[in-house]
């Protein structure tokens, strides 16, 4: 056996060594956008969103084709795949498998869905985009028939992942239906076999020792609302008795007791009144012990539009406060305290890791529909919260169907959420083609409809795009000022890893 | 590539003034694309009003910049587009080289086979073309 096998003529293992011997006759540019930096520099960020950064008269050289191969920098523009110098096909193979990893969120389709079960509410929010309604008026809470149609469509999402958020007005005001939709759901999954979570988004207020113990037993997350110190959250959120602080801080409290303290989370809204106040904000959300804020600025839908706030501070202010605010959070972290800006760690993660962020407005095309989905109270389908925020304010164009009405295949593949996807595409839109962003950034074509009249948008005065590129030049002008712990401070954000000290390999 | 030419003995793209709040620019097409000359004008449209058309000059793009307030200088935003304008042709000059790879590394992204080397997946392990088995 082993003298036939040497008998027979082995072709060669390798290639001969001229394939592998490097090019001289020059090299070919792979795709990448590029954008003018600050003291004569260059970003190139390729379609995967490997970055670098070249001097001007190198930038020169390189597009030019003029680039040595001694270049100290030749390596890194080769391994980042900014230049093709072999005929081998494996850098176009690299590129389209890192090409896919970041349009991964696309797989499964959809994975949240939103679960409008009153629109009742015992706030009466300056800003708030859900054109709340008051409490007794029970005829916009969900019904469980209205439930039961929303959770069988749900299951014909093909995702292996299903997120249900409960969303109101205040939705612990029908908790019945809550209740509902979370045992349907359980029992249909026991055949369907899906990874269900569940969250409710709740301002506390309604919260019993029963239903948290329902919560706990269920493994149901809870999203509350805290806006920043008492004077601040209590002008932002006005309720009767004006004690909306108190009530949140008391069973926030007791809510963590029950179900654990990282299974409640806070969001915040940046008003008026906040952007003085990005420092005592961010102490509010550390001495509350919680490990992450997300700074939002308001969006232009429902009651924030109707009492004008949508409008009281310009994209520029908000910036400015952005930045102080993430500013004092980099200060805390360097003092010991592990806290996490969601915005910017969503925006690292696509900026130093190969992968993409499931939060819908950072995605293209655009997660509304494809990633997730309002059911409203009254049966009515949207492709995302804003869409049907915007439906309450008199225009439906992004209504997907009716649960009582249409079938998955008509909702999902109907002409709105076609027309949305089409229109969402940044490699497609005119100002996102040439941006050195676009592999970080995500298009918004409600937030586009809403507040300059078509889906496409005018990217020179979209303050959707405004905001992302400052925000974005930013976090690139704090990595590049080379601070080593904020460098490892955002590849903790990014990757959830902490670079250990090096002390640990060496051999004492 | 970029490079500017002269016409009249002034650096091109040749600017005139129109007078009250009004500029124009004119384009030579020998250097710049119609679309990196469109795609420069894009980046403009919040800070003035533009209007592309033909020059009288055969070959000539004509650039129209309207002010949208009284007392705007149209001066700096003429310089700043002529800047941009490089980086415009630079990027067609990229999409025109780099495009079909790009289009490519998106086709085999989704693709479900090998649009790169077809024969790969045809190809059986069987087969041992290299020999690998013989090592053993």
């Amino acid at each position: 056996m082993e003298s036939a096998r040497s008998d027979k003529p082995r072709p060669p293992l390798f290639r001969p060594l001229d394939h592998y011997r490097q090019r001289t006759e020059g090299y070919r540019l792979l795709p990448f956008r590029f954008m003018r930096w600050p003291a004569k520099e260059v970003l190139l960020v390729n379609d995967v969103g490997e970055f670098i950064f070249l001097e001007d008269q190198r930038f020169k050289a390189f597009v030019g084709h003029r680039l040595d191969l001694t270049d100290p920098r030749y390596l890194d523009l080769k391994a980042k795949h900014f230049l093709l110098d072999t005929e081998s096909n494996v850098p176009i193979e690299l590129l389209a498998t890192k090409y896919r990893t970041k349009k991964s969120f696309l797989e499964g389709f959809t994975k949240l869905h939103l679960f409008v079960v009153t629109l009742r509410c015992d706030h009466s929010c300056h800003y708030c985009q859900v054109s709340r309604v008051s409490t007794n008026r029970s005829k916009y809470d969900m019904t469980k028939e209205t439930a039961k149609k929303a959770v069988e469509l749900m299951f014909r999402s093909p995702s292996p992942a299903l997120k249900v958020e409960f969303q109101g007005g205040e939705s612990l005001l029908n908790f019945e239906v809550i209740r509902y939709v979370v045992e349907y759901s359980q029992e249909l999954n026991v055949r369907e076999g899906r990874n269900l979570e569940y969250v409710v988004a709740t301002n506390l207020v309604p919260l019993t020792d029963e239903i948290l113990e329902y919560l706990r037993d269920h493994s149901i997350l809870l999203s509350t609302s805290l806006d920043g110190p008492e004077a601040l959250h209590n002008s932002n959120r006005p309720r009767k008795g004006n004690d909306s602080y108190a009530i949140t801080v008391r069973n926030l409290q007791r809510a963590r007791e029950v179900l654990g303290h990282d299974r409640v989370s806070a969001v915040m809204t940046t008003t008026k009144l906040s952007l003085g106040q990005p420092r005592e904000i961010v102490d509010e959300y550390v001495r509350r012990k919680f490990g992450s804020i997300f700074l939002r600025s308001i969006s232009p839908y429902g009651f924030a539009v109707r009492t004008g706030e949508a409008l009281r501070y310009e994209t520029s202010e908000f910036l400015s406060f952005y930045k102080q605010a993430l500013q004092r959070i980099i200060e805390v972290n360097r003092e010991g305290y592990d806290f996490v800006e969601v915005y910017a760690q969503m925006l690292l993660t696509k900026m130093l890791t190969p992968f993409p962020s499931l939060y819908v407005d950072l995605q293209s095309p655009s997660g509304a529909g494809l990633g997730a989905v309002a059911y409203n109270y009254d049966g009515e389908v949207y492709a995302s919260d804003e869409a049907r925020m915007l439906s309450e304010m008199g225009d439906k164009t992004f209504r997907l169907g009716n649960l009582h009405e249409e079938g998955y295949e008509e909702i999902f593949g109907g002409e709105s959420l076609r027309a949305l996807a089409a229109g969402s595409v940044l490699e497609t839109l005119p100002g996102c083609t040439d941006c050195a962003f676009l592999p970080y950034c995500g298009a918004d074509p409600i937030f586009n409809h809403r507040t300059q009249g078509d889906v496409i948008g005018h990217r020179p005065t979209s303050a959707f795009c405004s905001k992302n590129i400052e925000i974005i030049r930013h976090l690139f002008g704090l990595i590049r000022e080379g601070d080593p712990f904020v460098k490892d401070l955002f590849t903790r954000w990014a990757t959830g890893v902490r670079s250990e000290p090096m002390t640990r390999y060496k051999v004492s | 590539m970029t490079s500017m030419s002269i016409r009249d003995s002034q650096p091109t793209p040749v600017a005139i003034s129109l007078g009250h709040n009004q500029a124009a620019l004119e384009v030579d097409l020998t250097i710049y694309a119609e679309r990196a000359v469109s795609r420069a004008s894009y980046k403009f449209t919040d800070r003035c009003y533009l209007l592309l058309s033909r020059s009288e000059q055969p070959g000539w793009l004509k650039v129209t910049f309207g002010a949208k307030h009284e007392k705007q200088d149209l001066g700096p935003l003429l310089g700043e587009f002529c800047n941009e304008l490089l980086d415009q042709q630079i990027r067609d000059d990229l999409s025109i080289e780099a495009g079909p790879i790009r289009d490519l590394i998106v086709a085999q992204a989704f693709a479900e086979g090998n649009l790169l080397d077809p024969q790969r997946d045809d190809g059986s392990y069987e087969d041992d073309a290299l020999g690998i088995g013989t090592l053993r």
